[in-house]
């Protein structure tokens, strides 16, 4: 685990990254290799945001709350030299569906033998699958323009925003009709629907269906969830699409591996340093006040925090005019996840698939039927978390075994849902997070039976422990909901979508900007370079 | 015996006889051919207890475009009187249709706040209306092969959405594809004001106050409403079967049309159940887009794709309607106070509308349905006997298939909920009932020719609305030269508004190359 310094070098930076998260770590990076002097500061002893590993019961390192990276782009990895800093990551071998009669299927990586576990509940699926996927992967194609692009104002009739456009839709305007067509429904569709016109069993539709409603509090038969079953066919690792990995030491390791490249360059990074608010002298950001009271001025501030704690906290409502607060005020977090890390005394084992095997390497839903997800979101919608909830489970000591002692391991569980929002309100949810901690393990403890004799060790993670903890509004793990009314030039607000802030010389490089969540990078990456392009200007 | 004439029109509800009337007015000579004994489709007055009539399954008569009225020479039923639409709460009751200053004064009586945010609300929809009202009186533009569109009009969309103002625009583009609870909460404060409003988003489709896209339907719903056919949706059809008699259409009723007669891959006409054939070189059918194409067209006159596109096309019915004889008036209570109201809606809040919708998503029973509910006879007095009522009531939401079978048992467990949420607003309801009939979605279904049940022949999702039903039958035609479609299945979508059946007479007066297929 890497170290930091508590107390900056010096009073004065030609950057102050706010939040060393994966997002403002990358920003740092990009500006320090650009020759800036960059300082990063970070509330909590560890960096990462909620990419983050840490020893939470001696021995076992749990990653904490993200576990898988996929669309991390491939571009900054190599602009930033991650591997050469330590970034290692392994790909999932399969996606495993225990049933709670016993049977199961596994999705490989390698189609044929994916076919022939599909064709056990399904042969006419089991023909479709590739299709499916060859489709999908098409349209994913389409859509990587999008992602690593600002996102253009459609409002605007400015030659260089029609510029934007133009670029940004270049996947589609090579897209035929047909693909259109597959496209209009993918982003308009629920993904139980979309799913339905091309597959038949349950078994295989229900934890396709799920990838649609990760950090969203939608359900799998809600509009617009099918979209982002397109996300998880853009994955690239090494170049090879739709592949979801592993990061060795956690998704911790993919934050350290980007602060060992930014400190390469010569950014300095600062933990147990929490900032109170920017320092703002006729509208123009100065630098930034510690929680300690010391200031430490800059030309530019950047704000890896989310829009909530962005705009009302470092900034403050003061220092904003009504139309912004309002819109801010409209920008949705309403958490409904949660997450459970166990240290076990040995590998789990599932009735339906006894043993080791290679059905463990990858990734476990318990999401046995569209019934049962629709069944766990109805429950959320009205202020509890699902009693038999959708698991995604992983076993990161078989790829990283370093994370635990010898022969045992860790369950990293992440849970949809548990809403923000728990019934007589949010501060409500301290006393209510073991009876959730339980219904995970009763839900796991019925595909694997002696799982509760084995386990060590449980950290429960409540959307409000991710509130409080890691800095997550509302328990959102994408800094905000992924809706179409808050993405592209609406994320984080009108007029507020390429990285700058009403505060001149504060910009923000979040997973609150475009394009949004996950362990991407991008928007780190993007704040960075158009911070660069103002300052070339 | 063979008949021959320039077009037929399948289907004799509103879209058809829209299209016969204006194809008639062009100088066509018109048979229009109805499977039922009476006209109207889903707007006909059916006799469902001796001397009661319901005034169809609509209760509101949505959108009819001045220009379609204007060319049918019926503006004069337009009025700008529309009935208010009532929300019902706890003892409380308010206007939320109708124009600013007076439902405002109304809401305010219950939350101060809610009286202006009413404005604020109409004020949006107005502000919004010309790009509302430019997708439902236009014909569609080709999203999916937008470079094969004439710029001109491209650019005429394009600029009618930036002639907003640049404000507007993004406000528009950001709330359309909202969950309507969501959008509701940005406006409104009472519950039962954003139950009730949130019901003409989802009411009929598949969707509920927290699916996203809901807040476009609304959108369109709210940002048209200002007018009203007096004598409603039955009037309506009246009407325009009056006016297509008086321009010569010649109008069968009781024909059931079995196929359509293809040539190699061009329409030769239709033949009836009973064995006649007509022979016209167009057909221009009103039913859904599925029964033409999968049912009456033979095997193998569309391609795999098309066939699979067309029965992937959504119709999960989800309305039940319900229609009681009752002796006396209806009025509905507010506190001490009796009402005489003609259109209300009791859904308490959006999550009452929501956990509804939750129930047939698993083919089971709503535990509390909300209501949509209409008192025809307060505008239409002959509907019933002298000093009786009819009332009609749409319940949301009502699945199409029940898990255990639609028993009747489930039948009159669900009639006795109905009945038990109205008692609770209207005094003795249930003992001043003479009647009642249940139509549910599967009922709806064989009763009208409408599968699924659903009465927008196909759900407004957005994807069915931008591309309505499939790509190979864009702007009302269809891959067989001389068919197209005229009913809500087709562009702009269902509710009664005459524009599907209106902007199809151009696909058979100005006939352009049908769509190509895929190869397979």
């Amino acid at each position: 685990m890497m170290k930091f310094k508590t107390k900056p070098e010096h009073s004065r930076y030609d950057a102050i990254v706010v939040g060393g998260g994966h997002n403002g770590l990358t920003c740092a990076a990009y500006l320090a290799m650009a020759g800036k002097s960059v300082l990063v500061l970070e509330k909590r002893p560890v960096i990462g945001g909620a990419a983050v590993s840490e020893e939470i019961f001696p021995g076992f390192t749990y990653t904490v709350c993200s576990y898988v990276v996929s669309l991390f782009r491939p571009h900054i990895m190599r602009d930033l030299e991650l591997p050469r800093h330590g970034l290692e990551i392994i790909p999932l071998e399969a996606s495993f569906s225990p049933l709670p009669d016993g049977n199961s299927l596994c999705r490989w990586g390698d189609p044929n033998r994916t076919r022939r576990e599909i064709a056990r509940f399904s042969a006419r699926d089991a023909e479709t699958y590739p299709q499916f996927s060859m489709a999908m992967s098409q349209l994913a194609r389409f859509t990587k323009s999008i992602i690593d692009n600002p996102a253009p104002n459609p409002a605007s009739l400015s030659p260089g925003e029609l510029v934007q456009a133009f670029r940004t839709s270049e996947g589609l305007r090579h897209a035929n009709a047909d693909q259109r067509y597959l496209y209009l429904k993918l982003l308009t569709m629920s993904a139980a629907d979309f799913l339905d016109e091309w597959f038949e069993s349950d078994v295989l539709k229900a934890p396709m269906s799920v990838s649609g409603i990760i950090g969203t509090f939608l359900g799998v038969r809600s509009p617009g969830t099918a979209y982002v079953l397109l996300h998880h066919y853009m994955g690239e690792i090494d170049g090879a699409m739709r592949a979801w990995g592993f990061a060795r030491g956690g998704t911790g390791g993919i934050s350290e591996a980007i602060a060992r490249s930014a400190q390469s360059s010569g950014a300095e990074i600062v933990t147990e340093a929490g900032v109170a608010n920017v320092i703002i002298k006729n509208g123009i950001a100065t630098g930034v006040a510690l929680a300690n009271g010391d200031e430490i001025s800059a030309d530019t501030v950047v704000s890896g925090l989310d829009p909530r704690r962005t705009y009302l906290g470092l900034i403050g409502e003061e220092n904003l005019d009504d139309e912004v607060i309002g819109q801010i005020g409209h920008y949705k977090y309403r958490g409904s996840s949660g997450k459970v890390n166990l240290a076990v005394d040995r590998l789990p084992e599932f009735a339906c698939r006894p043993g080791d095997g290679p059905h463990l390497y990858g990734d476990v839903a318990i999401a046995p039927s569209v019934r049962y997800l629709e069944k766990a979101y109805d429950q959320a919608k009205y202020g509890d978390f699902s009693e038999r909830p959708y698991i995604n489970m992983v076993v990161p000591t078989l790829v990283d075994p370093t994370m635990a002692p010898p022969g045992k391991h860790i369950i990293s569980c992440f849970v949809q849902y548990a809403p923000y929002d728990i019934k007589e309100g949010a501060p409500n949810w301290p006393e209510r997070s073991e009876a959730f901690g339980d219904a995970v393990v009763d839900t796991l403890a019925e595909y694997i039976p002696n799982l509760k004799e084995t386990i060590l060790h449980r950290q429960v993670l409540t959307p409000w422990d991710l509130e409080q903890d890691y800095g997550l509004t509302e328990g959102n793990i994408f800094h905000g909901e992924l809706s179409l009314e808050q993405l592209l030039y609406l994320r984080p607000a009108a007029g507020w979508a390429k990285y700058k802030t009403p505060v001149r010389g504060l910009w923000m490089c979040s997973s609150g900007t475009h394009p949004g969540g996950g362990i991407m990078g991008a928007s780190g990456e993007m704040a960075a370079k158009a911070i660069l392009r103002r300052q070339a200007a | 015996m063979n008949k021959k004439t320039d077009v037929i029109v399948i289907g004799g509800g509103h879209n058809g006889l829209t299209t016969a009337c204006l194809l008639a007015r062009a100088g066509k000579q018109v048979t229009l051919v109805e499977k039922r004994e009476s006209l109207g489709g889903l707007a006909a007055a059916i006799e469902f207890e001796t001397g009661f009539h319901s005034a169809g399954l609509w209760h509101d008569v949505g959108n009819v475009s001045p220009t379609t009225m204007k060319a049918l020479e019926l503006e004069q039923f337009v009025t700008d009187e529309v009935p208010p639409v009532h929300a019902l709460g706890e003892g409380v009751l308010a206007t939320i249709t109708g124009p600013a200053d007076r439902a405002a004064f109304e809401l305010a009586q219950h939350v101060a706040a809610d009286g202006r945010n009413y404005a604020r609300y109409r004020n949006f929809m107005g502000r919004i209306r010309p790009v509302m009202e430019r997708f439902l009186t236009h014909r569609p533009l080709n999203v999916l092969a937008i470079e094969d569109e004439a710029p001109l009009e491209v650019l005429k969309s394009a600029f009618g959405l930036r002639m907003l103002g640049g404000e507007d625009m993004i406000e528009l583009l950001r709330v359309a594809p909202m969950p309507v609870v969501d959008f509701l909460d940005e406006y409104f404060e009472s519950d039962f004001i954003k139950g009730a409003l949130s019901m003409s988003a989802v009411l009929g489709t598949f969707t509920a106050p927290r699916s996203p896209g809901t807040t476009l339907h609304l959108l369109f719903q709210e940002a048209l409403a200002g007018k009203h056919f007096k004598g409603g949706a039955t009037a309506l059809t009246a009407e325009l079967a009056q006016r297509a008699a008086d321009l010569g259409v010649e109008i069968l009723t009781g024909a059931t049309v079995k196929s359509i007669l293809l040539s190699k891959k061009q329409v030769r006409g239709v033949e009836l159940a009973d064995g006649t054939e007509i022979l016209a070189d167009a057909v221009s059918a009103s039913c859904n887009p599925k029964t033409v194409l999968l049912d009456l067209l033979p095997i193998g006159a569309l391609s795999y794709t098309t066939e699979r596109r067309v029965s992937n096309f959504r119709c999960r019915g989800t309305v039940a309607q319900m229609l009681f004889a009752v002796d006396g008036a209806v009025t509905f209570s507010e506190g001490t106070a009796e009402h005489e109201l003609q259109r209300v809606r009791i859904a308490p809040t959006a999550n009452h509308v929501e956990s509804a919708f939750d129930a047939i998503k698993y083919n089971e029973l709503s535990r509390d349905p909300v209501l949509d509910i209409a008192v025809p006879t307060l505008e239409q007095p002959s509907l019933a006997p002298a000093g009786k009522s009819v009332v009609s009531v749409l319940v949301g939401y009502v699945p199409y298939q029940l898990d255990g079978g639609w028993t009747d048992t489930a039948r009159t467990h669900l009639t006795e909920k109905v009945i038990a949420t109205i008692g609770r607003h209207v005094k003795d309801f249930d003992k001043r009932l003479i009647a009642t009939k249940l139509s549910t979605p599967a009922d709806i279904e064989t009763e009208y020719g409408l599968p699924g049940g659903s009465l927008y022949h196909g759900e407004p999702g957005i994807d069915q609305l931008i591309v309505r039903p499939v790509p190979e039958c864009f702007d009302h035609r269809t891959p067989i030269v001389g068919l197209s479609l005229c009913g809500s299945g087709t562009h702009p979508g269902g509710s009664v508004s005459c524009m599907a059946g209106s902007l199809a007479t151009r696909a058979v007066l100005h006939p352009r190359k049908p769509v190509t297929e895929a190869a397979a």
